[in-house]
């Protein structure tokens, strides 16, 4: 039995879709305007770094502590 | 509904300056006054529980996995996943609470739950970070996170549901903290003065390019947030990614099939309603809240649970009906794995309680109470608990292939795992209680 490989088309087709649609409201809805999109999109991407950067220096230091 | 405010004690820091907020904005400012006797003393408890905690993973980092109850299929004679994976489905689930219910508000115009929007949904951002810390617990080498995931991420995402839901509950993570950011900007930045002092870079951040006039579009970005927060959690989180994180593994017969989606779906929302039924609760007594978070709230929360409840059932009733009429042997050998089990039968109890008492309000509302609804909502949040970590522990321990079956296999949680579920409250213990120092717990309303 071969292992599904549709995951990257299931993940960025269907599962993220509700998320384009959030994008595509904030930067086309009314009131129309890019300043407050943009900074909701840095809010996301600030999100993203500062949860993984976190978790990348908390697994660092626990690899030097304990491994 | 009357109201009576109680004015701020004289001396903290809120007290009688700010004459243009209403007596209701004085009332949800209160608790970022000075810390009480009370305060000091919960948040001790909530350090100690974490100390605990902390003490118990640092045991487990020296000396491996082994200091749990899981092992190995076969000559292990155990079962490789166990409370930790059940506790990460039973955060998750919670934390659907908050932005499920804030989403409601403001899609579906649920405005009698609105006094507890702010709260739920930052206890969604609570609970999902529990449940990452959970996956990181049971990975034993929490730097494999980082080193095997992360950088293997592009090719996994192709075939390995593990790699859907790390990428799907960091998406859900962002877009939570970005709607709390939104709909929080307008009243930080009225009472920006009131705010402690030592964490003004934080505030800076979220407040960056704040402007006056802004609210109109912010109002309307956390709206399409909502929509499509709505969307993603229930339908492609916890009814998606998580429940085909296990049902997409055909040789485990507990785990399999497209019930589980709906399922975990409905678990999720029982316990998540019940979880935040019991936050308002607490805060309502605490900070003597009575006509902010009023009896409505309650009531709406309890039909909530009690429906959600309800399908939860329903749903168990499918699986087991399925499972013990001539069904195939492995889904036949599971059922029957899970109805000789105790711990099941008391969480089908529970949940039969809990929509046994909103069913008791509903044809006699003179009997509802706050106190016993808070009291009842206890129930289905253990239940589910229960019943996810029993589902992990028994699709492990029964899969289709026969080939350790004789040999046996059992599970019993060892100290250091129960030590996670006192580390896991006591972290959001401590959350909130930062939290409650730090911005407004509820929502203000606009200034007089």
């Amino acid at each position: 039995m071969s292992s599904p490989t549709y995951g990257l088309w299931l993940l960025l087709g269907i599962v993220f879709a509700p998320f384009y649609l959030m994008l595509a409201g904030w930067m086309f809805g009314r009131p129309r305007e890019w300043r407050l999109p943009l900074i909701g999109i840095g809010f996301l991407v600030g999100l993203t770094v500062v949860a993984w950067g976190g978790m990348a220096v908390f697994a660092v230091l626990l690899e030097i502590a304990f491994f | 509904m009357s109201t009576t405010i109680t004015e701020p004690p004289e001396g903290s820091r809120i007290a009688g300056t700010e004459p243009q907020l209403t007596a209701r904005d004085r009332a949800v400012l209160r608790p970022l006054g000075r810390p009480s006797p009370r305060y000091l003393v919960t948040l001790g408890i909530a350090l100690a529980g974490a100390v605990w905690f902390a003490q118990g993973w640092v045991f487990q980092l020296r000396h491996g996995l082994v200091v749990t109850g899981l092992s190995d299929w076969g000559t292990g004679g155990g079962v490789p996943w166990g409370l930790y994976i059940g506790s990460f489905i039973w955060w998750v689930g919670i934390a659907h609470g908050g932005i499920v219910v804030s989403a409601a508000v403001r899609l579906l115009g649920l405005e009698k739950l609105r006094p507890v929007a702010r709260l739920a949904e930052l206890l969604t951002l609570a609970a999902l970070a529990n449940a990452g810390l959970y996956i990181v617990l049971h990975l034993g080498r929490p730097e494999r996170i980082v080193t095997s995931i992360l950088p293997n991420l592009p090719q996994t995402i192709r075939s390995s549901p593990l790699a859907w839901d790390v990428t799907v509950i960091t998406l859900y993570f962002v877009m939570t903290g970005t709607y709390l950011a939104l709909t929080i900007r307008h009243d930080l930045y009225e009472v920006r003065d009131r705010l402690p002092r030592v964490l003004r870079p934080l505030y800076r951040v979220v407040l960056v390019g704040y402007r006056n006039g802004e609210r109109p579009k912010a109002e309307r970005m956390a709206w399409w947030l909502a929509l499509g927060v709505i969307v993603l959690a229930p339908l492609f989180l916890h009814g998606g990614v998580i429940p085909w994180l296990f049902a997409l593994l055909p040789g485990t017969p507990a785990w399999f099939g497209p019930v589980q989606g709906p399922q975990f779906l409905a678990a999720a929302l029982t316990s998540a309603m019940g979880a935040v039924t019991i936050l308002a609760y607490v805060f309502r007594r605490l900070y003597r809240w009575d006509e902010l978070i009023d009896d409505q709230v309650f009531d709406g929360l309890a039909r909530w649970t009690g429906l959600f409840a309800l399908l939860y059932l329903w749903l168990q009733l499918q699986q087991v009906i399925t499972g013990a009429a001539m069904a195939p042997t492995g889904l036949g050998t599971v059922a029957a794995a899970k109805l000789a089990d105790p711990l099941f039968w008391l969480a089908m109890v529970l949940l039969a309680a809990t929509v046994g008492h909103v069913g008791v309000q509903l044809l006699a509302p003179r009997l509802f109470s706050v106190g016993r609804t808070a009291a009842v909502a206890v129930l289905p949040v253990l239940a589910v608990l229960i019943d996810k970590t029993l589902f992990v522990v028994e699709g492990t321990m029964e899969p289709a292939f026969g080939l350790y079956h004789d040999l046996g296999s059992s599970y019993a949680p060892s100290w250091v795992e129960w030590s996670s579920v006192l580390g896991a409250f006591s972290i959001v213990l401590l959350f909130f209680l930062v939290a409650v120092k730090t911005v407004p717990l509820l929502e203000l309303g606009e200034a007089e």
